[in-house]
């Protein structure tokens, strides 16, 4: 087996390990969702070979650009198609299932949007672990390298999966308050899922050094951490709770 | 007074088990070559934090409320909450929603001021963080407790409330 395909599968069982026990203890009686992670599990092989793929070439060849030339040599609009490129496709493929009447149905719930948008987006980042190492595995400088030297896209990979459950959880729980709010929810998810992309692509430029790329990721991460925070505060506060009371005293009715 | 001990749970093996992990790191810090500051430091660091897992692990299954005639008194190692019953304004038996950020709580055991998502920070003195907790909320503060005998514990709590 090429290390970098075992490195793949380690990579994903780890980080689905990771997430689905974190989930279910943040998600309480929404984690019945979870199966809904294995409707996005394929679809990052599909947007990555059937839509951006050939939409980069076509974009390309229309502009007359080189798709394969230095990143530094490209147009800035190019540069820009290319950061946005990923964002708006991928935001739009994880809500797919929603075109199931079933899954739009659990919209009307806060807390269920939410942890819909997280298992959706988790399943759609393993998926992406897979698409990824299988890309990994054909690059011929890495043919020698050991397993554990894959350490780095393992951390990688466990913040972009949670990355692309907050951002689809950002569309979902936009898309609560009809089209004009899953519009809202959609752009800001691109924006988040671009902020997060941008620190790479700069890196890659050589604009900016390793370690202020590996800055821009963490800051991201932590971004996502807070989107996420807020999300589940609001959904937690928003539901009656279930509960049994043994005890309320009455209000004090005040003067007069 | 009446005392209700927490109901028993794996919590002290969860923090027993993270008192080693903080010795084994403190240990390591010994090791690292003499004459930088990074050895010592990382000894003392771990160290402490083991011997606070350790009291924490040892304190846990002592837990215990203890409901008075004007007062309801949860006692954990040398801590102690009283909580006056005329202070009391309501009191359910609820889940709770975790919310991820780091506090004293973890699997079988909830201890200090935890945040939670659905009701804010709960000062909790109990052996489960999460389910089947009773929430006592007064004035100021929310607390969150788990005594074995719940049903006994809140007969008696919610009798003396209503004569208070």
């Amino acid at each position: 087996m090429v290390p970098a395909h075992l490195a793949t599968a380690i990579t994903a069982v780890l980080v689905a390990a990771f997430w689905f026990a974190l989930y279910r203890l943040m998600a309480g009686s929404e984690r019945r969702l979870a199966w809904t992670a294995l409707l996005t599990v394929p679809l990052s092989l599909v947007v990555n070979l059937w839509v951006k793929a050939p939409v980069y070439r076509a974009v390309a060849s229309v502009a007359g650009v080189a798709p394969e030339a230095a990143l530094a040599a490209l147009p800035l609009w190019f540069l820009a198609f290319r950061l946005l490129l990923p964002p708006v496709t991928e935001e739009a493929v994880k809500v797919l299932p929603l075109l199931a009447r079933t899954l739009r149905a659990r919209l009307g719930d806060g807390r269920a949007a939410l942890w819909l948008g997280m298992y959706l987006g988790l399943g759609f980042g393993i998926g992406e672990i897979g698409y990824l190492g299988w890309r990994l595995g054909e690059v011929p400088a890495l043919a020698g390298y050991p397993v554990w030297m894959y350490y780095g896209f393992l951390t990688e990979r466990l913040l972009a999966t949670f990355g692309h459950g907050v951002m689809t959880a950002v569309t979902l729980t936009g898309a609560r308050s009809g089209a004009r709010g899953a519009t809202a929810g959609y752009l800001a998810a691109v924006g988040l899922h671009a902020l997060g992309n941008l620190g790479a692509l700069l890196g890659k430029m050589g604009t900016i050094g390793p370690a202020a790329t590996q800055a821009t990721v963490i800051a991201a991460f932590l971004l996502l951490v807070l989107v996420f925070l807020r999300l589940h505060g609001r959904s937690a506060r928003g539901r009656p709770a279930e509960q049994q009371v043994y005890f309320r005293r009455p209000q004090d009715p005040g003067p007069g | 007074m009446k005392i209700y001990r927490a109901a028993p749970s794996q919590g002290s093996i969860w923090i027993g088990a993270m008192a080693l992990l903080m010795i084994g790191l403190a240990a390591l810090g010994l090791v690292l070559p003499a004459g930088t500051w990074l050895g010592p430091a990382m000894a003392l660091l771990f160290g402490f934090f083991a011997l606070f897992s350790a009291l924490l692990a040892a304190w846990l299954p002592g837990m215990r409320y203890e409901l008075g005639q004007e007062d309801l008194t949860l006692r954990f190692g040398p801590f102690r909450w009283v909580i006056p019953l005329a202070d009391i304004r309501e009191v359910t038996r609820r889940d709770l929603v975790l919310n991820p950020i780091s506090s004293v709580r973890g699997p079988g055991y909830a201890l200090f001021r935890v945040p939670y998502a659905d009701v804010g920070t709960v000062t909790m003195c109990a052996t489960r963080s999460l389910q089947d907790i009773i929430l006592i909320t007064t004035g100021r503060r929310k607390y969150g407790i788990t005594p074995l005998d719940a049903e006994g514990f809140l007969r008696e709590l919610t009798g003396r409330l209503e004569r208070t």
